[in-house]
């Protein structure tokens, strides 16, 4: 009954979608992933109001980045210049070094900002998918704010420690690890090590979201359903989250060499990246995996 | 809407914040100007003489334009070097005297002057006028970071020509000028750098038991101040590597690792005694 009530709710396109679409039967096919997205893409287009939250966050993102970026300047230097010399030093609050610190401070404000308001607004773009009055997010914000928190937190230290491992695996005085030298391992590799965490972590947390706001489930339950959940559908939830998450990769290569891209272009590039990396994650990724994934669940469910 | 109309005036106020012309905008534009002059800096021989001047021109026109500005003096030192790498050595020169007419006062900016002076004399294989330069820097600016290092810039300059005597009148010559700065200011920074100083002479020179005396005598001056851990690697070294003694190359690091158990050398001084003891058995085994 409870499933019925759910599939009910569900935007209309997206349950058409599921009763005639052959994805239901098959949903690890790779084709079935591309119509998930494509009915994700349809809901977008037949209720554009579910973009609302996603375009609140890219707009507070945005907000935030212009302070930041105007942060070594009056009159929010008093403000934002003790912290910066005192964690980064005096030189970032300096053109053009601040920009080296930039992409810096707005990966830490993207997780701030994620974890106290972005977790609220990706719940209430959950029940609007699920046509969920929007207090059923306002009264769950509590289990929404830890899910992210402990998400953000996961991916933050599991890729620090991946990084702190492997300097001293080389520190130690190993020359290579896996017929590769510390110049691989450190650049490309370290990177590619980072991008399978943030895919793992994210999916591993990415149904706990609509088991919370479409359920009456605990928090810990919810979290625990979502690894469940996760474990039955492996595949099908990597390429749901991962195929998107491959549009960031061009962005995170440019961003991760910025005195390149300062040399070859201007300082201010840097500021232009970090605008198109909040436009692509914000109003991209983030809507397309969190609709996806929540169609997903439901589809599954409905099959149960 | 009053507080609506405040919000608003406040978020307009913070925007037109990147309006103004302070030190962030200064900045900005000395960026803009610098990365004119490294074009010429990447391919001096191959720029047309107009380009030259243009971008001398530009690099003036900020430093009359913001004569306050701490990049006003990199502005200059910017011309002079501009001059040099284009192999206009009167003109740097001419440059040079005149950054130190306009910063009398400043000893540090005098001080590289006179060295970039020396510098464009040194380019010309004139090294006598270059020696000259050097000699009023360390007499007249030995406490500038310049005017200190200067001793042992000359002592390198003999050993990187193949002139041993020279070389080795320099490092004494470098010595007793350090032992006169460390008398002289005794218990400063100061002090302790030319102590430093005087033991890489020592070690240049071959004179390890002089080497190990005068770090020993730093690190029982300043161990209170500083921290000796390098110092003590230091000692630990030369016993090592250069007097083969490896008993107190390892009393040395065992202290290293006693005193300074917080200390980044701690790895590297663990896994030197282990290759001391493998290559000659366990130094606290009698046998």
């Amino acid at each position: 009954m409870l499933l019925f009530f759910w599939v009910y709710q569900l935007d209309k396109t997206a349950v058409k979608c599921y009763t005639s679409s052959p994805m239901s039967t098959k949903p690890e096919n790779p084709r079935s992933i591309i119509k998930i997205y494509s009915q994700a893409i349809q809901s977008l287009k037949n209720t554009p109001k579910i973009l609302l939250p996603f375009v609140i966050f890219a707009g507070i993102e945005l907000f935030a980045l212009l302070l930041l970026f105007l942060s070594p300047r009056a009159p929010l230097r008093p403000l934002f210049g003790p912290p910066i010399a005192t964690i980064w030093g005096e030189r970032f609050l300096h053109y053009p070094d601040n920009f080296f610190l930039l992409l810096k401070l707005e990966s830490i404000s993207r997780m701030f900002w994620s974890i106290s308001v972005g977790s609220l607004l990706t719940g209430i773009a959950v029940a609007m998918l699920y046509k969920k009055p929007l207090s059923s997010a306002y009264k769950k914000y509590a289990a929404l704010f830890l899910t992210v928190l402990i998400l953000t937190a996961l991916f933050y230290f599991s890729s620090k420690i991946a990084a702190v491992l492997l300097v001293k695996y080389f520190l130690a005085g190993h020359k290579t690890l896996i017929f590769l030298k510390p110049a691989y391992w450190l650049g490309p590799m370290l990177f590619g090590i980072r991008f399978l965490l943030a895919i793992l972590i994210q999916a591993a947390f990415t149904y706990a979201i609509p088991i919370i706001i479409a359920t009456e489930v605990k928090f810990f339950k919810a979290i625990f359903r979502s690894f469940v959940f996760l474990k039955n559908n492996f595949l099908a939830t990597i390429l749901l989250v991962g195929l998107p998450m491959l549009i960031a990769v061009p962005l995170l290569v440019l961003g991760s060499n910025p005195f390149l891209l300062m040399d070859r272009l201007f300082p201010e590039a840097i500021l232009l990246l970090a605008i198109v990396g909040i436009i692509v994650n914000s109003l991209i990724i983030d809507p397309l995996i969190t609709i996806a994934t929540a169609l997903f669940y439901f589809n599954r469910q409905d099959k149960k | 809407m009053k507080l609506i109309a405040k919000i608003c005036w406040a978020l307009c106020l913070v925007f037109l914040a990147g309006c103004g012309q302070d030190q962030y905008a200064i900045e900005r534009q000395y960026y803009r100007v610098k990365k004119e002059a490294q074009t010429i800096f990447k391919s001096p021989r191959s720029i047309p003489p107009n380009q030259l001047q243009k971008t001398v021109g530009t690099l003036r026109g900020f430093a009359l334009k913001y004569p306050q500005s701490n990049l006003a003096a990199d502005a200059q030192f910017s011309i002079a070097n501009l001059y040099a790498a284009t192999e206009n050595y009167a003109d740097a020169r001419t440059q040079l005297s005149k950054i130190i007419s306009l910063y009398p006062k400043l000893n540090e900016i005098v001080a590289q002057a006179i060295f970039l002076k020396g510098g464009t004399y040194e380019a010309q294989n004139n090294w006598n006028s270059a020696l000259a330069q050097y000699q009023k820097l360390m007499l007249e600016y030995p406490l500038t970071q310049r005017g200190a290092g200067m001793p042992l810039y000359i002592a390198q300059h003999y050993k990187a020509k193949f002139q041993p005597d020279k070389m080795i009148q320099a490092y004494r010559d470098a010595i007793a000028f350090y032992n006169g700065l460390a008398g002289k200011y005794p218990g400063t920074p100061l002090a302790l750098q030319s102590q430093t100083l005087i033991a890489q002479c020592y070690g240049e020179l071959k004179e390890w038991q002089n080497a190990i005396s005068t770090l020993n005598t730093i690190s029982a001056k300043y161990k209170d101040k500083v921290s000796m851990d390098g110092v003590l690697m230091n000692i630990a070294l030369i016993y090592a590597r250069e007097l083969k003694d490896s008993l107190k190359a390892t009393e040395a690091l065992q202290r290293l690792i006693r005193d300074y158990p917080k200390s980044k050398l701690i790895d590297p001084a663990k896994k030197i005694i282990r290759d001391l003891e493998q290559s000659n058995g366990d130094p606290k085994d009698p046998r």
